[in-house]
């Protein structure tokens, strides 16, 4: 799987290696949206709406806290994905209440990392390591929060985010009990739960 | 190589820190600051009594909040509350005031039900509401939730014209420390403070108090009604501590305390001295548990009210000793079923103030019990269904001795009535810009002291001398069908709403002259006069971009009344039949300048019609509408004080707007407020 791209890049021409690879994300972005309208890549918008749900945590983060940016570093888009939310996490976020969010890049195979977390915020292209993340996350009582509606939907994700049209929270309480995580009623009362 | 070890020196601090890192278990109350910063708009439980998104509520509900009360420069509820379409604000006085909503306002408007926080700042003894006699500070409000119609499913008694839901910051999730002092015409004083303080991880504390004095209006009106005139005062004190008893478990306690007067119109239209002290204890206790939110409320009115006009001489003060007890239960069931049910029971006794020592000295009871429940479906992504029902019993009693001479037996005052509260609508986001709601409500409004216990407080005026309240009056209904339609027109950056309404108010209660089979005299009492009906229609925009704010609305109601209510009790052109408000507001750099213009066409007061209480004189009054102005310009000295100069009614030095109060003056302001 990490040998992937080197061998590609080794056996065809730079020009063509580019083509195709620029084929292949758009390719690759046109199936996705086909296949999961509810996908979206987390802009600031979206982190911003994530980060409001901390305060309605019934165990309330306070402090400087680690924000777990899990992506895949095998796939351009999800890395891209990363390093934008890094880049607005480490250009001065301003994270609700006096809590000061550090943005950790966490690459897939090495979920190991999430344990220093108390936050972790799923980039799109994760689908294959839902069950590995969600284990990662229970064990450690993580919250887990993506734009990829489907994580949530299928119970791997506690939160999932849209900013746009308008802000819509999905929420997963199988998710968070099996995380041992809980939001104040009035939250749960105004989310969709799952 | 220096990046890379500044990001280790940071990670490592980082987790340093997190492994320090205090995790604070938080309590379960509404958090509306951390809910509307989420959600980007207010969030309201003044609809189902669960917490819901402003656009989502299935009731025409108009929130004010604490940016457009600052920037409105209202000094005090009623003034904030005059920009809301379909609100109509009578004043009377320098600080006295009623709201009526949509096509009905009076003297002593007694159709719109008031709370903070849930308590009620409403009086039973006339069904009124004392503007002047709100405990609290205006800079300490969060938000004013403001439902149009009967909202009685929830809130019981007397939420049938609407319901205003004052919310004020909560100490465990707000820090609000202010202060202001403002002067202005009519040696007009105020000064009021609000301070909050978080004790540690496991509670909150706010204080606030203040003290408002100034000038009444001393234009022409009759020699009684002149003697009953003083300058409006207001002082009060409160205090509100919120704890973490438990990581999902919190109390709440609080007291206010609070001394006003006034002069203002009565029933009748004439002038009405008016001198309150109210005081209040409540306890709350919430918890989130495997049963849902559960949440049990107790609170405590002791209202003191003294009442005169200069028809009935002083010391007839009333005493109205109030304690509701509340628990509710709200759940979900499935991601797509809310559920409230509520049990409340409340005892109010009324009785003359300088009669209470007296041992068996009459006082009249009025307890309730009620049941409710609510739920709300979510049908579909776009379409909700709520329902609500209430049950409540009513009863009046008779405690202590009958006074002699009254005109009903004891067994007169021992009575039970049994009505049904019902709400019912239907939420359609038709897209992502149009919403469509169909409502339904039926409230009951039942009798009032005044109206159904004074027959046995003796009254010894010439004038009233047979008078006598009405203990078999049936209550109010009021039923209410409605649809509302908003949509958000994103290049111009506004909402469009508009909504059209139907009411019909059944066993309209006011005051006739009866006689009692084999009762010798006549005499004036309360009954049921008959029925009302009003039809309306509003229309609006409202909007923000780039320093400005603006809103425009117009609202007609057309009320129409049966002869024996219309001539008893003067209902329809009580309030203008079109109101139409417009605002503006800037800002830039440190200043911030709003306007504020309202047209209103012509009401007609009860002592422009034939027949009066008083047998007061007609005053002048205006033969057409009139429009008022108000506005404020604000400068920002530091990011902590603000300078602000206001003022009502600017286009006119005094202008007559109501037959039987003084004309009302032109009144301007210089406030200092400082935020910590």
């Amino acid at each position: 799987m990490h040998n992937r791209q080197p061998l590609l890049k080794q056996n065809i021409p730079a020009r063509i290696y580019s083509l195709t690879r620029s084929a292949m994300m758009l390719a690759t972005g046109i199936i996705l949206l086909a296949a999961c309208p509810v996908c979206a890549a987390t802009d600031q918008a979206d982190l911003s709406v994530g980060m409001k749900t901390l305060p309605l945590l019934t165990t309330k983060i306070t402090g400087v806290a680690t924000l777990a940016i899990v992506y895949d570093p095998d796939n351009p888009t999800s890395k891209e994905e990363a390093d934008g939310i890094k880049a607005v996490l480490d250009s001065g976020f301003e994270a609700p209440g006096d809590l000061k969010l550090i943005g950790a890049l966490v690459p897939v195979g090495n979920l190991g990392k999430m344990a220093r977390s108390r936050i972790a915020i799923l980039t799109g292209g994760l689908s294959a390591y839902y069950d590995a993340i969600s284990a990662a996350a229970e064990n450690n009582s993580i919250l887990t929060m993506s734009t990829d509606l489907n994580c949530v939907k299928s119970n791997k994700c506690v939160l999932g985010i849209a900013s746009k049209p308008r802000v819509e929270i999905y929420f997963s309480k199988a998710a968070a009990d099996a995380a041992k995580i809980s939001f104040a009623e009035a939250f749960t009362m105004l989310v969709k739960l799952i | 190589m220096v990046k890379i070890r500044c990001l280790n020196t940071v990670s490592l601090l980082a987790m340093a820190a997190e492994l320090l890192a205090p995790y604070n278990a938080q309590a379960q109350l509404v958090d509306y600051g951390s809910l509307q910063s989420l959600f980007g708009e207010p969030i309201t439980t003044s609809a189902t009594g669960t917490p819901q998104r402003a656009k989502e509520v299935a009731a025409n509900m108009t929130i004010l909040t604490a940016e457009d009360i600052r920037r409105s420069g209202s000094r005090n509820i009623p003034e904030a509350l005059h920009e809301v379409p379909g609100i109509d604000v009578l004043r009377t006085g320098v600080n006295t005031y009623d709201v009526g909503v949509r096509g009905f306002n009076q003297p002593n408007s007694n159709r719109l039900l008031v709370l903070i926080n849930g308590r009620q700042v409403f009086f039973d003894d006339f069904s009124r509401t004392d503007w002047n006699a709100l405990p609290l500070n205006i800079d300490e409000v969060r938000q004013i939730e403001v439902v149009k119609g009967p909202n009685a499913a929830l809130f019981g008694n007397n939420a049938v014209g609407g319901v205003i839901n004052i919310i004020t910051y909560n100490p465990m999730y707000d820090k609000v420390n202010v202060a202001n002092i403002t002067g202005g015409t009519q040696e007009s004083r105020s000064a009021d403070a609000t301070v909050t303080q978080k004790l540690g991880d496991w509670g909150g504390l706010k204080l606030s108090a203040g003290d408002y004095g100034a000038h009444a209006f001393d234009t022409s009106r009759t020699s009684v009604d002149q003697s009953q005139t003083a300058d409006p005062r207001r002082h009060y004190a409160s205090a509100d501590a919120v704890f973490k008893l438990a990581p999902e478990t919190q109390a709440e306690v609080e007291t206010t305390y609070v001394r006003a007067q006034e002069s203002g119109a009565n029933i009748g239209d004439v002038i009405t001295f008016s001198a309150n002290e109210v005081y209040s204890f409540k306890g709350m206790l919430a918890s989130q548990t495997s049963l849902g939110f559960l949440r049990a409320t107790s609170y405590f009115n002791h209202i003191h009210s003294e009442y005169n006009t200069g028809l009935i001489p002083s010391g007839n003060a009333i005493a109205d000793d109030l304690w509701v007890n509340q628990l509710e239960d709200q759940f979900k069931l499935g991601s797509d079923h809310t559920f409230r049910i509520a049990g409340e029971y409340r005892t109010n006794s009324f009785a003359f103030a300088a009669l209470q020592a007296i041992p068996q000295s009459p006082k009249i009871g009025m307890d309730m019990a009620s049941l409710s429940g609510m739920w709300s479906w979510q049908v579909t992504n776009h379409v909700s269904v709520t329902n609500a029902i209430r049950i409540d019993q009513w009863h009046l009693q008779q405690l202590g001795t009958l006074w002699g001479g009254a005109q009903y037996s004891a067994a007169d005052y021992n009575r039970y009535v049994t009505n049904l509260d019902a709400n019912s609508g239907i939420v359609w986001q038709a897209t992502d810009i149009d919403t469509l709601r169909l409502t339904y409500g039926r409230g009951i409004q039942f009798p009032s002291f005044f109206e159904s216990g004074f027959a046995s407080i003796p009254v010894s005026s010439p004038v009233f001398v047979n008078f006598q309240s009405n203990p078999n009056l049936n209550p109010t209904i009021v039923t209410n069908v409605e649809a509302d339609y908003d949509r958000e027109v994103k290049p111009i950056f506004s909402t469009v709403s508009a909504a059209v309404f139907y009411q019909l108010n059944q066993n309209i209660k006011g005051l006739s002259d009866t006689t009692i089979p084999g009762f010798p005299v006549t005499f004036t009492t309360n009954s049921n006069l008959g029925d009302d009906q009003a039809i309306g229609f509003e229309i609006g925009v409202s909007g923000k971009k780039s320093g400005f704010r603006w809103g425009l609305s117009d609202s007609l109601a057309f009320v129409s009344a049966g002869t024996n209510v219309e001539q008893n009790f003067h209902v329809e052109q009580s309030a203008p039949e079109d109101s139409l408000k417009a605002q503006l507001g800037y800002s830039w750099d440190n200043w911030e300048l709003d306007g504020f213009g309202n047209y209103v066409s012509k009401r007609i007061s009860e002592t422009e019609s034939s027949t009066t209480v008083s047998g007061a004189p007609s005053l002048a009054v205006p033969a057409i509408g009139y429009t008022s102005f108000s506005g404020r310009v604000g400068y920002n000295i530091t990011d902590n004080f603000t300078l602000a100069l206001s003022g009502t009614d600017l286009n006119h030095q005094q202008i007559t707007t109501f037959a039987g109060a003084p004309n009302i003056e032109r009144q301007v302001f210089l406030g200092l407020t400082g935020k910590f």
